[in-house]
């Protein structure tokens, strides 16, 4: 059977290619060399400044030459023939990729240690220690090559319950980082999906007219949410390109990011398919923020958004995508660690940049910290990210309690601190919140929406002019 | 030999005064023309003492508790009461436990009773060493302030650190001026807006700029080694020179009855003694976001028996005694001053080229650089094989364009080594004055194979003739690059060094004077030095940033 219409199906998901372990692999080869660290340490500094992630130091060179017998050597115990699939185009990807991922979580690490606030609120206060995040992908990798045939998400599953809270709350947002990071595309067919399912009249009114439809057939009891369940699991199946019965095969790519996670009781699809945080909110941030600056296509890829840049707001520029694309997972991080609700950077740059448009343009203006934080909560509402907060949270959600949150002053703080100009604080009335690491006074932002708008277009490659 | 025991007397001071001294010894050692000291004259001059928080920073031995003697011999004179406390004594109450805490409170209601009672009281609060009381006085030390601020005008509070004070990796000193001070209640009141950036800025670019005393809203500080760093430079030598005479005197007075042949030996050979101190290398202190130049006596061997240490006072106060004790030193001094002086009539024009081969003769001999010459870049930087190639790459250009380059090896934290490679290339002007295309060409051909690469500690130093040729090097950097000058991309102006600096490199480079002399192998490693740690100060960008100093100075070890 032809599957319909002759084209070359792409299947995203494959062996090897969309292996956890081997993405470990390539990561543990990073994570095991000192001097490599240092190297990407000092890179991380030069990556917030002029947005240069140093792929062309020969560090990353001498690395990604050797990745390919490392990789080998270290799963070879689990995988038979791994070296017919690792072919050298697929190790410079992901060795390029593991470098990224590395760079900028010590990159966003230094953000966050500039502006005196986030670890600790955003993410965990042992972020930083990277020998835990080693020691954890060691014992994954034994794990896996020690047993013949073990499901990856056993495997994964046995390791973090291994862990106690503390270092497990400290392990999963990296380990999450890295898996968003290094299974990109496979991430962006789940995107397109997030993206796909967030457009509610589509699938309801779908879903409503074939129940109907089936309606006229006798003995055919209606059942919506069955219909639903089905019809979004087709869209997921058809986003990453998998036949049905094969989309547990996604679980093993995904599989950080989908069992990396305790507030979540059974991890079944339905769960990933209704009510999923992290992977939802990211690209309800890049469509969103696209949207704003007027990019008619949407870009919903990862690596993209962490290729180099150069040239002015190189440097703001890369830090703000760093921030934007770690703010899902600063939101999934306080709902795991606290059950609470945070506001992270991405919703700040989201509400500024939808109030500049609601100013109807470029000009610069002044809202207060309320209208931003009301601001945030309708971007929630309206793109279905509420009702997913509420079913983990245990607090309230209401811009009242959102404006004073100290997630809000932390996320602020790491984009003023970060050189991302256009975004600055003033007092209007009393100076009720304060600002880390000096703890300034504001009650208001002060948005220069030119100087922002051009900043935020450059994280997606945008030239001016 | 009446002069002899004279000199000896002047001697026996020197090293009595080279060692640690107590605050009590130092007054005792001290007590006359105090306001003979060029550093006092500097401080007097800007009006430091007027401030609430004085804040005395600098290396060992560049005369911090001599500043605060100097503070206590003013301010008494105008009816301040003076109160010394000392980092130590706090570090050793605060070690009794909970009774430590009680002597901090004691001293602070001992200041607020007095001052509360009389309201014509004034007193000043000496905290020396404060550095090392940094961890556990941290309260006490921001009350004082807050009480600074209560009493203004009334309470003077005056912080002594050593700058290159550190305990576990840490800078202490710095960790005072970022934590204890800028966190401190009303900060801004004392230092405007933004304390830690401000008061970091300004230790940092007080050496650079040779500035000692930056004054601030409400309070100063003094980094006594910016004094020194503005006497640190080639066209400043006769400066220097009549501050080591002064110095030279008011030892000598101090010592007693003032010996006449001291002040007559020294003033003879100033110029000459000046060089040798200019000889001595500054170093950085260790911390990555101070980053400052300090003159410091640091582990390094001393060549030729030199033992030059550092350019401040207790260097000088070595120096001196070295000089009359040592006939190799007085030796040396001599021919010294004749190189001086033959300098200054030396009319030399040096291109960049020159001082290229200068900095790398002068980087072998200091010990932890090794300059590399005429190397194929692939060594440094494995060649990529350039994709789509059309013809293959053959013969020398296989390996790439050769350079010329420094390794320095300092010794970083942890034990660590910290390697450093300094690539240089200088830009060639032709006839008509244009950069030529070649050298252009090798300047974007580096910049295009990773040759400077940050994160991997390969800086290139572009040694550039003069300001309107830079937009050269903007050109091989093309506008997607240009964040990276300033950062890898280093360019140094030859055009901003002086007609004694363009002399001095001409006179190294050939090893010969004007007048045909030799100079001696002893005096050219002086000169060597003279490069590393002064010469490199003057070869800065156009922001004014002497990057190849930051370089190649050694940290405080």
């Amino acid at each position: 059977m032809s599957s319909g219409g002759g084209a070359k199906r792409r299947r995203l998901v494959e062996y090897v290619a969309t292996d956890p372990f081997v993405d470990l692999a390539f990561v543990q080869q990073l994570l095991s060399n000192e001097d490599w660290l240092q190297v990407m340490r000092r890179q991380a500094e030069v990556y917030n400044s002029t947005g240069d992630v140093g792929e062309s130091t020969v560090t990353f060179r001498m690395y990604r030459s050797q990745s390919k017998q490392h990789v080998i050597k270290a799963l070879q115990g689990a995988y038979h023939a791994i070296d017919r699939y690792l072919s050298d185009e697929l190790v410079n990807e992901k060795a390029s990729r593991a470098w990224r991922a590395l760079v900028t979580l010590l990159a966003s690490l230094q953000l966050m240690e500039k502006a005196g606030a986030g670890l600790g609120e955003l993410l965990p206060e042992g972020y930083g220690r990277l020998e835990e995040l080693k020691a954890v992908i060691d014992r994954m990798i034994e794990e896996k090559t020690s047993r013949e045939e073990v499901r990856a998400a056993t495997v994964v599953m046995r390791v973090l319950r291994g862990l106690s809270d503390e270092q497990f709350l400290s392990t999963v947002p990296k380990l999450w980082w890295l898996n968003l990071v290094m299974e990109s595309e496979v991430f962006e067919a789940v995107f397109k999906y997030h993206f796909l399912a967030s457009k509610k009249e589509l699938v309801g009114g779908f879903v409503k007219s074939a129940e109907e439809a089936l309606s006229e057939v006798k003995g055919h009891t209606p059942d919506l949410s069955y219909m639903e369940h089905e019809v979004l699991k087709a869209l997921l199946s058809r986003c990453v390109e998998l036949r049905g019965q094969y989309i547990n095969k996604l679980q093993n790519a995904i599989v950080f990011v989908k069992i990396g996670r305790r507030s979540v009781g059974s991890y079944d699809w339905d769960w990933f398919l209704r009510d999923e945080i992290l992977t939802y909110f990211m690209p309800m941030y890049m469509a969103e923020l696209q949207e704003l600056l007027g990019l008619r296509e949407k870009e919903l890829n990862i690596s993209a958004l962490l290729s180099p840049r150069g040239g002015p707001y190189g440097g703001p520029a890369s830090a703000l995508s760093t921030l934007i694309l770690m703010s899902p997972i600063f939101m999934q991080y306080a709902l795991e660690a606290r059950g609470e609700v945070v506001i992270t950077p991405a919703d700040i740059v989201v509400s500024v940049l939808r109030i500049s448009r609601a100013r109807g343009g470029a000009g610069d203006f002044v809202a207060s910290a309320e209208e931003v934080a009301k601001e945030v909560a309708s971007f929630w509402e309206e793109r279905d990210l509420l009702r997913r907060l509420k079913l983990y949270s245990q607090g309230e959600v209401t811009p009242e309690t959102l404006y004073r949150k100290s997630s809000f002053t932390a996320s602020l703080a790491l984009i003023i601190n970060a050189g991302i100009g256009g975004i600055h604080i003033t007092t209007e009335r009393r100076p009720e919140l304060q600002l880390p690491p000096r703890m300034l006074g504001f009650d208001s932002l002060y948005v220069r929406a030119q100087q922002l708008s051009s900043i935020a277009r450059r994280v997606w490659g945008w030239e001016e002019g | 030999m009446s002069q002899t025991s004279c000199i000896d007397a002047f001697r026996r001071f020197l090293e009595g005064v080279v060692g640690r001294l107590s605050f009590e010894e130092m007054e005792r050692r001290f007590s006359r023309a105090l306001e003979e000291n060029p550093v006092f004259t500097e401080i007097e001059r800007r009006g430091a003492l007027g401030k609430n928080i004085i804040i005395v920073l600098g290396g060992r031995g560049c005369g911090k508790t001599l500043t605060i003697r100097y503070i206590k011999y003013r301010l008494e004179r105008d009816g301040w009461d003076f109160k010394y406390i000392s980092g130590a004594q706090l570090v050793e109450q605060a070690k009794a436990g909970a009774q430590g805490s009680r002597v901090f409170q004691q001293l602070i209601e001992e200041q607020e009773s007095k001052l509360g009672r009389d309201s014509g009281y004034r007193v000043v609060v000496a905290i020396d060493d404060v550095a090392e009381a940094v961890e556990i006085a941290r309260e006490f030390l921001q009350k004082e302030v807050e009480l600074a601020r209560k009493y203004e005008g009334r309470l003077k509070l005056v912080l002594a650190a050593q700058s290159e004070r550190a305990k576990a990796e840490r800078v202490m000193t710095v960790e005072l001026l970022k934590v204890v001070l800028s966190q401190a209640p009303f900060a801004e009141m004392f230092f405007g807006e933004e304390p830690k950036r401000v008061l970091l800025d300004s230790f940092r670019n007080s050496y650079i700029s040779g500035t000692p005393v930056i004054t601030f809203r409400g309070a100063t500080m003094i980094n006594l080694d910016a004094y020194w760093s503005s006497l640190r430079s080639l066209n400043r030598v006769k400066d220097l020179a009549e501050a080591m005479v002064k110095l030279a005197k008011f030892y000598a007075e101090n010592a007693g009855a003032c010996c006449e042949e001291v002040v007559k030996r020294v003033e003879g050979h100033k110029h000459g003694l000046a060089l040798l101190a200019l000889s001595s290398i500054p170093k950085i202190v260790r911390d990555p976001e101070a980053r400052a130049v300090i003159e410091y006596r640091g582990a390094e061997p001393s060549l030729s028996g030199l033992g030059i240490v550092a350019l401040n006072g207790l260097g000088i106060a070595e120096l001196l005694n070295r000089f009359f004790a040592d006939p190799k030193v007085a030796s040396l001094a001599d021919e010294a001053e004749k190189v001086y002086q033959s300098l200054k009539s030396l009319q030399a024009t040096v291109d960049a080229d020159t001082v290229k081969e200068v900095l790398l003769k002068a980087c072998g001999a200091v010990g932890y650089m090794t300059p590399l010459r005429d190397l194929p870049v692939s060594s440094i930087v494995p060649q990529q094989a350039p994709s789509g190639a059309s013809k293959p790459v053959t013969g020398r250009r296989k390996y790439g364009p050769r350079v010329d380059l420094v390794e320095v090896r300092v010794a970083a934290s942890e034990g660590r080594e910290e390697r450093r490679y300094v690539i240089f290339h200088s830009l060639k002007v032709d006839k008509k004055g244009y950069v030529t295309s070649g050298s252009a060409k090798k300047l974007a051909e580096l910049i295009n194979c990773g040759v400077p690469s940050e994160a991997e500690m390969r800086y290139l130093a572009v040694l550039i003739p003069a300001a309107e040729h830079a937009k050269a090097l903007y050109r091989a950097l093309g506008l997607l690059q240009a964040g990276r000058k300033g950062r890898d991309v280093l360019p140094l102006f030859i055009d901003k060094l002086s007609s004694i600096e363009r002399g001095f490199v001409h006179a190294v480079e050939i090893g010969i004077l004007g007048d045909d002399r030799k100079i001696s192998q002893e005096l050219q490693e002086v000169l060597y030095r003279i490069v590393v740690g002064t010469l490199t100060l003057s070869l800065r960008d156009d922001a004014g940033q002497p990057h190849l100093a930051y370089l190649m100075l050694p940290y405080v070890s």
